[in-house]
């Protein structure tokens, strides 16, 4: 059996579900887009653990307009499940009913979860779920997910009702005003005539090629609902509404080109438009084309008018409210959290907590990993010399396999950490209110508001930081900023910043020009995103309409499960490309056998390399560390030693002022503060965008962008004559 | 009743929504996030630096961008 989760973002559909399923779950992905969707087995209760959950994404209705939306649009419409539990935010009704009745439309198998009845209670709002059942027609539980409350009943209802045992509901779900239903009965009648049955089937039932189908549905039971079988009044109301997919999709089906037309023909009646609908009524003029759509949309709000009537009748029988006389605690928090003057510095103190302590209190951590996989990589060459192993093969050990192996866990510590931090700021309800905050200067450069903390979040790793670009629902708000993240400096990159900087520029300097490097990457930040937007992405960011949740203090399971999945989920697809990366930088550095590092494969391909960083004056040694740091930006500086020939005793900034003019070295640390900045962000990239074309694009012009500014900024500095 | 754009509306002040306009997609959103004719709203406050109005609309509070309330009409209530 398999029963799907739907509702508002915020309401606590994960929470619901994570209750329900504890571990047992698997990310599934859709093809095509980057949203997630997670199944899980549902382990108590009687027949318990053949219920298959969905934790669908959050949405405010049914339509097909926003991308991401589409998803549960798509799971509800094509997929097969047995049962939907809608969950609702009992302290929001009004609100959350709508896509209640929505989905009511669509199936009656729905069972209503009341949650949050703990947050109404606070604010005086009582729901009588018994008299909401009876007027909904479906079962009503009242739940508070956070601390399992109602979970039993729930799933009881989930069983039942997957199980067939289903009162037939009301055919119209909503009782439409009469001057619509004049119009929908003979839709709903055409359409019933022109596929009797249990419903009409759209789609051509090619429901496979539409992604999901993870794993089978369990029990082998022909699910009951979605696979792309409707009823007729559903269909009545979306090509009423001019749902364009519907619309197509009716068309193809035997008489469904007559419904079409009777929905157009009513239409242009309503509108006034006087046409001859032929069996081609997209030859239309645009004009007349333009009166219709208005026509649609104009039954679009009186459809959605009917709804939110007949919801606030229903609240009037169910809900009861005590007006309270003292603020709601969100309402006193957010006086401070979003006060004309101290909500910046506030939100300043929130992002730098995380920040310090995603990557500076992480730091250790990472060290230890490091060193540990350092000193077992020691320990296995000892090993390996002892029983007289080739010396190319402890190298290889501790240089290649050990060092490759580092790479990738030397990740995990401040991946989980930041995961932790960014789910603890989602779930409580404070990253909506940061994204409204900085929205408007985001904007300015053609950013959206909520991207402002993936860009922050950069600074320290631009891996996670793209991952939290998918806050955005805008599949263009979202590449953009993958676009742009890679320019800026993230913690790795700083720290051998930090180093040739105080080298070259001691002093206070130093801070000068740590301060230039951080303004000329904000520069660029804003620049190419400015010129994306002009260029190859043309659209304002998406509206920004969201919803401030109440806060709520989130529950541990709710920020260790999706921390995990990230993490591993990260490590699972990057661990590969890793540690063929770091073999291949080892080959070249140790082959030809024997040879000194000056002639090694490296060397020759940084010789090779030395032809484009003449231009800069950057020798081979530092071209080879601009490639090397491809791999991980972390090993440039030992990349520098190596090559420099310095030793561990810190001589290496010493080696570097010698080999190089300070200009030299200002340009080296702008090119190599904006060029790509490894290749786990390659591979996030390409899995944020969804494609090789984008990210192709999007390397190229980093590149670019790095060395020519790099360029223009040494020749400059010659002009001048500056020696900074 | 006075009418006037969402976006002049006083903070705290109640109005009842009039007329929305704007593509498709954005009356939609504002029908699903429960801005409707004939709702009521309240404008809860306006964001510093000319940013985003938070509005409680439904018993729910939302941000809007100001140029998008600019496309919402409302009269003010009592
Ligand atoms: N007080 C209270 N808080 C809850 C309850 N259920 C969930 N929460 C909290 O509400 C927040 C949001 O819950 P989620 O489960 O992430 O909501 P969701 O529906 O999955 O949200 P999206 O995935 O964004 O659509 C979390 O901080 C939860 O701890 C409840 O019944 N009572
Ligand atoms: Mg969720």
């Amino acid at each position: 059996m398999r029963v799907a989760l739907v509702g508002n973002p915020n309401v606590g559909k994960t929470t619901l579900f994570n209750a329900l399923t504890g571990a047992h779950q698997e990310v599934a992905n859709w093809p095509g887009t980057t949203v997630e969707y997670i199944i899980g087995k549902v382990r108590s209760g009687a027949a318990g653990d053949l219920i298959e959950l969905v934790d669908l994404p959050g949405t405010y209705a049914l339509t097909a307009y926003a991308r991401d939306e589409l998803v549960t649009r798509n799971f509800l419409l094509y997929e097969p499940y047995d049962a939907v539990i809608v969950v609702v935010n009992a302290a929001s009704l009004e609100r959350n009913l709508f896509l209640a009745l929505e989905v009511l439309e669509l199936t009656p198998r729905v069972v209503v979860a009341l949650n949050m009845v703990d947050v109404a209670e606070d604010q005086g709002i009582t729901v009588d779920a018994a008299a909401l059942s009876r007027r909904l027609g479906v079962p009503v539980v009242p739940t508070v997910a956070a601390r399992g409350v109602g979970l039993t009943e729930l799933v009881a209802w989930m069983e039942r009702i997957g199980g067939r045992e289903v009162v037939p509901i009301n055919t119209w779900v909503v009782p439409y005003p009469e001057e619509l239903r004049e119009v929908l009965d003979p839709l709903a009648s055409q359409l019933a005539a022109a596929a009797p049955g249990p419903g009409i089937a759209l789609g051509a039932g090619d429901t496979r090629a539409r992604g999901l189908t993870a794993s089978p549905v369990v029990a082998g039971a022909q699910p009951a609902a979605g696979v792309g079988r409707f009823r007729p009044e559903w269909m009545a109301l979306r090509l009423l509404q001019g749902d364009e997919e519907v619309t197509r999709e009716v068309r193809v089906i035997p008489q469904g080109q007559a419904a079409v037309q009777l929905a157009l023909s009513c239409c242009a009646q309503q509108a006034g438009v006087q046409v001859e609908l032929g069996n081609q009524a997209l030859a239309l003029e645009p004009a007349v084309l333009e009166r219709l759509r208005a026509q649609h949309e104009e039954f679009e709000m009186r459809i959605a008018d009917a709804k939110y009537n007949h919801i606030a009748n229903l609240l009037a029988d169910c809900v009861r409210r005590d007006p309270l006389a003292k603020q709601t605690f969100s309402e006193r928090l957010d006086k401070v959290l979003l006060h004309r003057f101290w909500g910046y510095p506030a939100m300043a103190v929130v992002f730098f907590a995380a920040f310090w302590l995603s990557f500076v209190a992480s730091a250790p951590l990472s060290d230890w990993v490091g060193n540990g996989m350092g000193w077992l990589g020691q320990l296995v060459a000892k090993g390996l010399a002892a029983v007289g192993a080739p010396t190319y093969v402890q190298s290889l050990t501790v240089d290649g396999v050990f060092a490759g192996v580092g790479a990738v866990l030397s990740f995990v510590p401040y991946m989980a950490i930041f995961f932790a931090i960014y789910q603890l700021l989602q779930d409580s309800g404070y990253m909506a209110r940061a994204s409204v905050l900085v929205d408007r200067l985001m904007q300015g450069i053609g950013l959206h508001g909520k991207g402002f903390f993936a860009l922050v979040s950069a600074y320290g790793c631009n891996v996670p930081a793209m991952a939290a670009t998918r806050v955005m629902e805008n599949h263009r708000d979202r590449l953009l900023a993958n676009l742009v993240i890679p320019f800026i400096p993230c913690n790795a990159r700083l720290g051998v910043m930090a180093v040739m900087t105080a080298a070259f520029f001691p002093g206070t300097r130093g801070a000068f020009v740590m301060m230039a490097l951080i303004l000329i990457s904000l520069g660029v930040v804003a620049g190419s995103a400015m010129l994306y937007r002009r260029t190859v992405l043309p659209t304002d960011p998406a509206p920004l309409l969201i919803e401030l949740p109440s806060y709520h203090v989130p529950s541990m399971r709710n920020i260790l499960i999706p921390t995990w999945h990230r993490v591993w989920m990260f490590i699972s697809r990057i661990w590969m490309f890793l540690i063929w990366a770091t073999l291949l930088t080892w080959a070249l550095t140790y082959f030809p056998m024997g040879a000194p590092v000056g002639q090694s494969y490296a060397a020759q391909v940084g010789h090779w390399l030395e032809s484009v960083g003449r231009w800069y004056g950057f020798d081979w040694r530092l071209m080879i560390a601009i490639l090397f740091g491809f791999v991980a930006k972390e090993t440039t500086l030992s990349t520098l030693g190596v090559l420099y020939g310095a030793g561990t005793d810190g001589s290496l900034g010493h080696l570097l002022t010698q080999a190089m003019t300070p200009l030299v070295a200002f340009t080296y640390l702008v090119v190599y503060m904006l060029y790509v900045p490894c290749l786990s962000t390659v591979i996030q990239m390409r899995r944020e965008s969804g494609s090789w074309r984008w990210t192709a694009a999007g390397i190229i012009v980093n590149v670019a962008v790095a060395f020519g500014l790099g360029l223009l900024l040494e020749r400059v500095g010659m002009v001048f004559g500056l020696q900074i | 009743m006075r009418t006037v754009r969402l976006s002049q509306l006083s903070v705290n002040a109640e109005a009842e929504v009039q007329d929305l306009a704007g593509p498709p997609q954005f009356r939609n959103r504002l029908f699903s996030l429960g801005i409707t004719p004939r709702s009521r709203l309240v404008l809860v406050r306006r964001m510093p630096l000319g940013g985003p109005l938070e509005i409680e609309v439904r018993g729910t509070r939302l941000a809007i961008r100001r140029h998008d309330a600019d496309r919402v009409w409302v009269s003010v209530v009592g």
